[in-house]
């Protein structure tokens, strides 16, 4: 019976044109892709070059309007979960908003999303002053050890390279900094340059930046040094610094873009929305990105995505209870 | 009592009263877990000095009014009329742009149209001026947010 | 090095599109200056969210030379009508209206152009020499070190802005208190936020700026729609000054400069401070300190030299250590950071295009407004007389619009309306706004600072006052804070003695 009634509702909702026009149409109207950062910063680049390579290459037959939503990133996450899952609002975030949900910040997450793609992943490098006297992550954390809450980690705290200072520490037990508030990564190494810390993590942009000359080699008045790489693999222009992984660590942190739409979303429209950004991925224009940004190109959707999402909730909750507990 | 005194005896009591009401929502944040004072005592402390300097300011107007206690005249005569008109226009305005029911052209020559009229005395030969005016500017400024640069208003 | 990059800065803003930014920016700055009851913080608020959608460079070519161009603009205002046209040209009111009616506006202009572009000049070179060195001093600033010359700086414009120190104290600390809902700078969690979700992010800077500055501004100016102005009929004659002039004058044109550009750089308070100050001293060493406030030309040019000086001086603490030099540069910091750009001393290494187009827009905004100012002044000064039933509306749409461009939310509108209230509110109490602004923008840093500090030294305070910058700092605190207090005293015994011989 209830069969039968489910079957007679469909019947009559193709019969008005309603479930059939919405899929076969999808995109009918611009597609709104909130960013909860301002504009510049990396995600809102991020958008904008999808934005542009999807646009160029005419991956989908409606433009996408890119809406800055700034202020603290839950306020732009908050629109998007509430706003109607028609399959025409979208989001842009990264693993902050697991980091809020794990600390008690966000009373919402993840699976109050439907997820679409991650794209473009960067890692993180461990840093400390060159006349340090440290020369590897293992004396970094026996002198942390030994030490224990003495040697100051600079970081934003409750934000990812609080995190990644966080997993570090955990990786050797009985290993603690003391974590500083600082802020994001140029703040870090100038607190760093400063000596008013002793150790931070930076990405591999900012490590080219503030460690290289423009042809690549060594900066001499440079006054910190990187340590490992906390990605799967090795970093492509600072290839004789080791893996986490290398070293024995199990140790994995690594930030990709991840694009959410509102729970119940239809499925054509995250579908769609995923492989016009799979293309993407392939223009020249991504590519150019990527590499300017020290990148590497991931692109997850489907049950890769699924699966990706939920071992990163596995790694980073406790992560994120202990970031909040000192 | 002038005008002044009264003006800041009543802002510094609505100060007062913000504080209060920030001293409420701040008593039962956490202790700070990496330093001793955590995220209340900052404004804790910060309000308790906004209290301290407004009672004194409080204080120092009710001595100067005893003082002079002869109401001067204004300066000028004020045209609160006018600013009367502007901020409920304004208010007006906004609303209708939160509710999203109008296109944002309309309603900002509507505002335009009203405003500008009001602030010439509502004169008959200033009324074809108030119009295009408004005309004019809400279509300019429409076009300017929604195409030159990617604002997500009501059209 | 350093010249090859302020060439290439130069170079850049030579491009056409560039080039028409400084020119846009310079023209609106002297024109919005020029109109009384519009303020160069309100123009510069406004254009905020149009910047949005600029790239950096370019945005902040357009702000700095529309600083340039409203605190030069004041004069015009100043010396027609007796309104200072910015807060920063009151003390050139005192001389220039005076000569203007005696028959001679076109030299108080022109002794007015002049002496800005002098003391605009003066600045730049300040500018162009000091940043570098102080930023490098600046890195080895620690938490302490930001946090004591942060309160320093809030006693300082506390106690210079108009009104009682009391006054100036608790604007100060009020803006410091509303900025604080919103995540905790120092802890990352949200605070303060009545569990209301979009005070997640806090009050921001621009809509609580649009409302302070231009609501407010507004409501005063339909308040004062029935007050007729008199007309002074212009001419330009002797517009540009004589090389005698000049020699005359120079002692005078470089002292003020001088002043203007050192007040720039303490943080917090600009051209308003500068002006007042080297008014003063050229009083006290001028020969005929009699003719001052009845057009003395020393005066006008004391004046103006100084105000323009602050620009350039107080860009000096913004670049290097973040800190505003003035209101105007609150609002700069604010423009910055929308573009992801964090003011302070590694500015230098991070954005150093964009400390070399500052520079460069300084001096060429500081030209292009002499040969604007001294070309069509006549046409400038037509502007002032636009009917304001006109203008206050048509900025009202711009208030609104661009608070809600900010962030596409009707919060940050509502926020601006608010602020639009309380700043009239404060301002008829007599509290000042400079201090309130300040306070607002350097709230979270100070906090961070602070506590920053503490998880540094796990909890001790003492380094603020064991270290030798932090101690100065918090020294010249107290004293700014006492010595009023203390003068008042005095005075008030004095006067009971006076009033009571025989006790």
């Amino acid at each position: 019976m209830k069969k039968l009634l489910l079957s007679a509702t469909v019947a009559m909702a193709a019969s008005l044109g309603l479930t059939a026009a919405a899929e076969a149409a999808w995109p009918e109207k611009p597609i709104k892709l909130v960013v909860p950062f301002k504009a510049g910063g990396t995600s809102d680049q991020t958008g904008r070059v999808f934005q542009a390579a999807i646009k160029e290459n005419n991956l989908l037959s409606q433009p996408i309007t890119i809406v800055n939503v700034g202020g603290h990133y839950s306020i732009g996450s908050r629109q998007v979960m509430e706003a109607p899952a028609d399959g025409y609002n979208f989001l842009l975030i990264h693993i902050a908003l697991m980091g809020g949900e794990g600390s008690g910040a966000l009373n919402f997450g993840w699976r109050d999303f439907e997820p679409v793609a991650a794209s473009g992943e960067f890692c993180l490098f461990p840093m400390v002053r060159k006349d340090s006297g440290i020369n590897s992550v293992e004396e970094l954390l026996a002198a942390s050890k030994s030490k224990p809450d003495s040697l100051i980690f600079g970081a934003n705290l409750g934000a990812i390279n609080h995190l990644a200072g966080v997993m570090l520490q955990e990786v050797n037990p009985g290993s603690k900094f003391r974590f500083v508030q600082i802020g994001g990564g140029t703040a870090n190494y100038t607190a760093l340059t400063g000596a008013q810390t002793n150790a931070t993590v930076l990405s591999g942009a900012e490590v080219i930046k503030f460690t290289r000359m423009p042809d690549g080699s060594e900066n001499p008045e440079a006054q910190i040094k990187p340590l490992a790489y906390t990605g799967p693999a090795r970093f492509p222009q600072l290839n004789h610094l080791p893996t986490m992984k290398e070293l024995g660590y199990n140790m994995e942190f690594c930030i990709k873009s991840w694009w959410f739409a509102p729970k119940g979303t239809p499925k054509e429209a995250v579908d769609g929305f995923a492989a016009a950004m799979e293309k993407a991925t392939q223009t020249d224009r991504y590519k150019k990105f990527l590499s300017s940004k020290g990148f590497a190109n991931v692109f997850l959707k489907g049950d890769a995505l699924q699966k990706d999402l939920s071992d990163t909730w596995t790694a980073i909750e406790p992560v994120a209870i202990l970031a909040k507990k000192k | 009592m002038q005008t002044r005194q009264k003006y800041e005896i009543a802002v510094s009591g609505l100060m007062i009263l913000m504080c209060f009401v920030f001293l409420w929502e701040s008593w039962d944040l956490p202790p700070g877990t990496f330093e001793p004072l955590g995220s209340g005592p900052v404004p804790q402390a910060t309000a308790a000095i906004i209290i301290l300097c407004c009672l004194i300011t409080i204080n120092t107007a009710r001595l100067e009014a005893k003082k002079s206690s002869v109401a001067e005249g204004t300066g000028e005569p004020l045209s609160i009329g006018f600013a009367v008109l502007m901020a409920l226009a304004t208010l007006v305005f906004v609303i209708i742009l939160h509710l999203r029911i109008m296109a944002f052209a309309w309603m900002a020559a509507l505002f335009l149209t009203v405003t500008i009229w009001g602030l010439e005395n509502f004169k008959k030969k200033k009324f074809l001026p108030a119009v295009i005016t408004g005309l004019i500017v809400g279509f300019a400024v429409e076009y300017l947010f929604t195409q030159v640069f990617v604002v997500d208003l009501p059209v | 090095m350093e010249l090859a990059a302020l060439g290439t800065a130069i170079g850049q803003i030579f491009t056409p599109y560039t080039f028409l930014m400084l020119f846009v920016g310079t023209s609106l700055g002297i024109v919005v200056g020029a109109i009384p009851g519009m303020t160069g913080a309100m123009l510069i608020a406004l254009t905020l969210p149009i910047t949005f959608y600029m790239d950096p460079f370019n945005a902040i070519i357009l702000l700095i030379s529309m600083y340039v161009g409203a605190i030069s603009g004041g004069l015009i205002t100043a010396t027609l009508l007796r309104m200072p046209g910015t807060p920063a040209a009151v003390m050139t009111t005192f001389d220039g209206y005076p000569m203007a009616r005696a028959g001679k506006p076109g030299r108080a202009l022109g002794l007015g152009i002049t002496a800005s572009f002098v003391g605009g000049l003066v600045s730049w070179v300040a500018l162009l020499t000091i940043t570098k060195p102080l930023s490098i001093i600046a890195t080895r600033f620690g938490p302490f070190e930001y946090f004591t010359l942060i309160m320093m700086a809030m006693v300082l414009i506390a106690s210079v802005s108009e009104g009682s120190l009391v006054k100036g104290i608790a604007a100060g600390f009020f803006g410091m208190l509303i900025s604080m809902p919103g995540v905790d700078p120092a802890s990352g969690m949200p605070r303060l936020t009545f569990d209301y979700y979009l005070l997640n992010g806090g009050l921001k800077l621009l809509p609580v700026l649009i409302g302070v500055f231009a609501v407010s501004q507004i409501i005063n100016d339909a308040m004062d729609m029935g007050r007729v102005t008199e007309r002074i009929s212009m001419t330009s004659k002797g517009i540009l000054m004589s090389l005698k002039d000049l020699r005359l004058q120079a002692v005078n044109l470089i002292r003020s400069s001088v002043i203007g550009t050192g007040v720039g750089i303490l943080p917090g308070i600009g051209a308003s401070i500068g002006s007042v100050i080297a008014y003063t001293v050229a009083k006290n060493t001028s020969k005929t300190p009699e003719k001052f406030g009845t057009g003395s030309e020393e005066g006008i040019v004391a004046s103006e030299a100084a105000n323009n000086a602050t620009v350039g001086g107080a860009l000096i603490p913004l670049i290097a250590m973040g800190i505003p030099g003035s209101v105007i540069d609150a609002i700069l910091i604010g423009a910055l950071m929308i573009h992801s750009i964090q003011p302070g001393p590694t500015l230098f290494l991070t954005n150093a295009d964009i400390v070399w187009g500052m520079v460069a827009a300084c001096l060429l905004a500081n030209i292009l407004m002499y040969i604007l100012m001294t070309s069509s002044v006549k046409y400038i000064a037509g502007l002032m007389y636009m009917p304001r039933s006109f203008v206050l509306p048509v900025v009202m749409v711009f208030c609104v619009i661009g608070s809600f461009a900010l962030n596409n939310t009707m919060f940050d509108v509502w926020v601006m309306l608010g602020f639009g209230v309380i700043g009239f509110l404060l301002e008829r109490a007599k509290y000042p706004l400079g201090p309130f602004v300040i306070g607002f923008v350097l709230a979270p840093l100070a906090e961070e600072k602070l506590r920053s500090g503490l998880m540094m030294t796990a909890g001790d305070p003492s380094p603020i006052l064991t270290r030798p910058l932090p101690a100065l700092f918090t020294l010249a605190a107290i004293a700014l804070l006492v010595w009023p207090l203390y003068s008042d005293w005095r005075k008030k015994r004095r006067a009971a003695n006076a009033a009571e011989p025989e006790g």
